[in-house]
């Protein structure tokens, strides 16, 4: 009995060392093909070029806002103001466009404010000290009532007609490759570069790892901050084009949905660590690639809504049980207000 | 002595003819009394009452329809005017009822998120001597008035319509897809469970995706996009709230199927509703004029005013009467649009 003992310890060490091992990117990667596989096999109309194409375009919208949120969540931040800044900023450039503002001065408009309050939040969270899940959450709430009250006057913002140009965001395509998808490849790419190539990114990577060291040793941690802040509201933006151009207007009540925990879902679920400083970009592409292939799979298993709300929440608790035991809290560096 | 017989036969039936006489001189008089009478109870039930609307949002066109009417309705009338915007948020909607409770006005008119939500706080505000009247969404509770659709006839009547255009006669695939909105409001309980039951008279008919949008136009999009995917012959997509429907419609269009998949609607008849029909992206939409809505809901609340009845007494209903528009007809719907500085009629 005893040896029988010794020899499975003897076999399980090996494989839990060899599963901390593996980054958390390839293991969603890994579950990803396998539950693609089962549903080519079982789901009917799920294995073809169309549909594959459609998973894709539905999560576009949603990895788009993710590599906005990576960033910030490296940097040992959270932005949940992204849905806010997204609805209100583009539904307040189509508006203008309504009335007669040029395409240009509308989106700059658009996009103009979405950097203030980008900029704002980096503001308030790297020098007033405000910790970022409160100050991301007023400031969404600030920015959706400044919107429906002052902005916009309606919840649905319609687009004008005549503007080829922004319907193409939503619904082109090009070389048969739906427009949203290449505008997250886009995103996803210069996020990529952005961390890995520059000065920038690897500073972003250290303060997130451990913000005081980061200061000491020299980097300007707040304009780094604004800089990450600013980044997300402008994907945010753009991220609302996309959604604006798909269905030729936008909802502002969007800010009411669960797609801020979607997006938080796909960044943790793809290993980018809620502690800071762990993850990259293919995190979120694995994550995405994961929900994208679970909701397309529900939706043509005629799976209701609320079922597939509990779907992604036990996956989202899956995920970050996982990554609290992969990335266990750093008491050294920790500070009140981090996730 | 003949004579004063006579007289006396003769007094009577002259008394009578004077009597009419003066009662024909007199009766303008009196016809006057009794509509300065009406005037008067009318003003007396309602002048200086406070009227108090709180639908689930506002921004939206249907809601913003009803707020001009009612507004408007109630201004002039000489009576007071509030509402409130719980921007579609169940537990804001619930605190603005129980606000407007302590505010006591005269009567409420509410639109209820789902069929539970207000139950608790309708009977607490007629307890509290408030008239509470639901427009077009239905609790669970049972109130002094209720203004709007009538959901489950407009489900069979939907139903119908599309067993008739995609059923065994009509040589179409027969399968179906229901964009829900919420699972748990009363529209789309009522509707869904009349489409059902004449769903299940035709057994071609097949629905192939029956999900909850949660009204969001997006999500609309995204299912349809699969869905027309997994079954390129689908025949009818239908949604019970237009705008949201109105995301079906743009993956249908996106598709290429405009005109082979019917998209079934209804809504309040306003104009981004009669838009979405001339664009082609909604082919059957079942109006029920939320303008008129308006109208009577306030015409309602004048008749519990006036009536003087209980608050909790009584319960009275006015369903809406709708017709189908389509391409064809749609010169003949309202279309109606508010006017941008909102200011009343």
């Amino acid at each position: 009995m005893g040896s029988g003992k010794g020899s499975e310890v003897a076999t399980a060490e090996p494989a839990a060392f060899r599963l901390k091992n593996i980054r958390q990117e390839t293991l969603v990667f890994g579950t990803t093909i396998v539950i693609f596989v089962l549903c080519a096999i079982f789901v009917d109309g799920f294995f073809s070029l169309a549909n594959v194409s459609t998973l894709a375009r539905t999560v576009s919208v949603l990895g788009i806002l993710g590599v906005g949120m990576t960033v910030v969540v490296i940097g040992r931040g959270l932005d949940l103001s992204q849905v806010a800044v997204m609805a209100v900023c583009a539904a307040w450039s189509l508006k203008l466009i309504g009335v007669g503002y040029g395409l240009a001065a509308g989106l700059g408009l658009g996009l103009g404010l979405a950097l203030i309050v980008g900029c704002f939040n980096g503001f308030a969270i790297s020098i007033i000290g405000i910790p970022a899940l409160f100050t991301t959450l007023a400031s969404g709430l600030f920015v959706y009532g400044v919107g429906r009250w002052v902005l916009l006057g309606q919840i649905i913002t319609y687009m004008p007609p005549g503007q080829d140009f922004l319907i193409a965001l939503g619904q082109g395509d090009i070389f048969g490759l739906p427009v949203p998808v290449l505008i997250f490849a886009v995103a996803a790419l210069i996020g990529h570069l952005m961390l890995t190539r520059t000065r920038a990114g690897r500073f972003v990577y250290a303060f997130g790892d451990n913000s005081e060291a980061a200061r000491l040793t020299g980097v300007s941690v707040r304009v780094l901050s604004i800089g990450q802040y600013a980044f997300s509201a402008t994907v945010a933006f753009l991220a609302g084009l996309v959604t604006a151009g798909t269905i030729a207007s936008i909802d502002t009540l969007i800010y009411n949905s669960s797609l801020i925990f979607d997006v938080l879902l796909i960044v943790v679920l793809g290993g980018v660590s809620l502690s800071g400083g762990r993850g990259s970009i293919v995190s979120v592409l694995a994550g995405t690639a994961l929900i994208g292939t679970l909701l397309n799979a529900m939706i043509l298993l005629n799976v209701q809504g609320d079922v597939q709300d509990i779907v992604k929440s036990v996956v989202l608790l899956g995920a970050i049980a996982l990554d609290r035991k992969l990335h266990p809290r750093d008491e050294e560096t920790a500070r009140q207000g981090d996730l | 002595m003949f004579l004063m017989t006579q007289c006396k036969r003769l007094a009577k039936p002259l008394g009578l003819m004077i009597a009419g006489v003066i009662g024909l001189f007199a009766m303008p008089a009196i016809a006057a009394d009794a509509g300065t009478e009406l005037h008067d109870l009318s003003a007396k039930a309602l002048e200086g009452k406070t009227i108090a609307f709180l639908p689930m949002t506002l921004g939206a066109p249907l809601m913003d329809t009803w707020e001009y009417v009612i507004r408007s309705e109630v201004l002039h009338n000489h009576m007071k005017y509030t509402v409130h915007d719980p921007a579609w948020n169940s537990v804001a909607d619930a605190q603005a009822f129980e606000g407007l409770i302590a505010d006591h006005p005269d009567v409420i008119i509410a639109q209820n998120l789902n069929v539970q939500l207000l139950v608790k706080q309708i009977k607490a505000a007629q307890a509290a001597g408030i008239y509470v009247i639901q427009l077009s969404m239905m609790s669970n509770a049972l109130s002094d008035g209720y203004v709007g659709g009538d959901w489950i006839d407009q489900g069979l009547e939907t139903g119908r319509q599309i067993v008739k255009d995609c059923g065994k006669d009509s040589g179409r695939s027969g399968k179906v897809v229901i964009l829900q909105g919420e699972l748990t409001a009363a529209q789309n309980v009522y509707m869904v469970d009349g489409l059902m039951k004449e769903f299940a008279k035709d057994p071609t008919i097949k629905v192939v995706s029956s999900q909850a949008t949660n009204w969001e136009a997006t999500k609309a999009y995204d299912i349809t996009t699969a869905v027309l995917q997994q079954h390129p012959d689908v025949c009818a997509i239908f949604g019970p709230y237009d705008i949201m429907t109105i995301g079906g419609a743009e993956a249908v269009k996106k598709a290429g199927l405009q005109g082979k998949v019917i998209v079934y609607s209804n809504g309040g008849g306003y104009r981004e509703g009669c838009d979405a029909v001339k664009a082609g992206l909604i082919d059957k939409y079942l109006d029920w004029e939320a303008w008129n809505q308006g109208r009577e809901v306030v015409v309602m609340a004048k008749a519990l005013m006036m009536s003087g009845e209980k608050p909790g007494s009584h319960s009275v209903a006015s369903y809406s009467t709708w017709f189908w528009v389509t391409k064809d007809n749609i010169d003949h719907a309202r279309c109606s649009d508010i006017p941008k500085d909102g200011k009343p009629y």
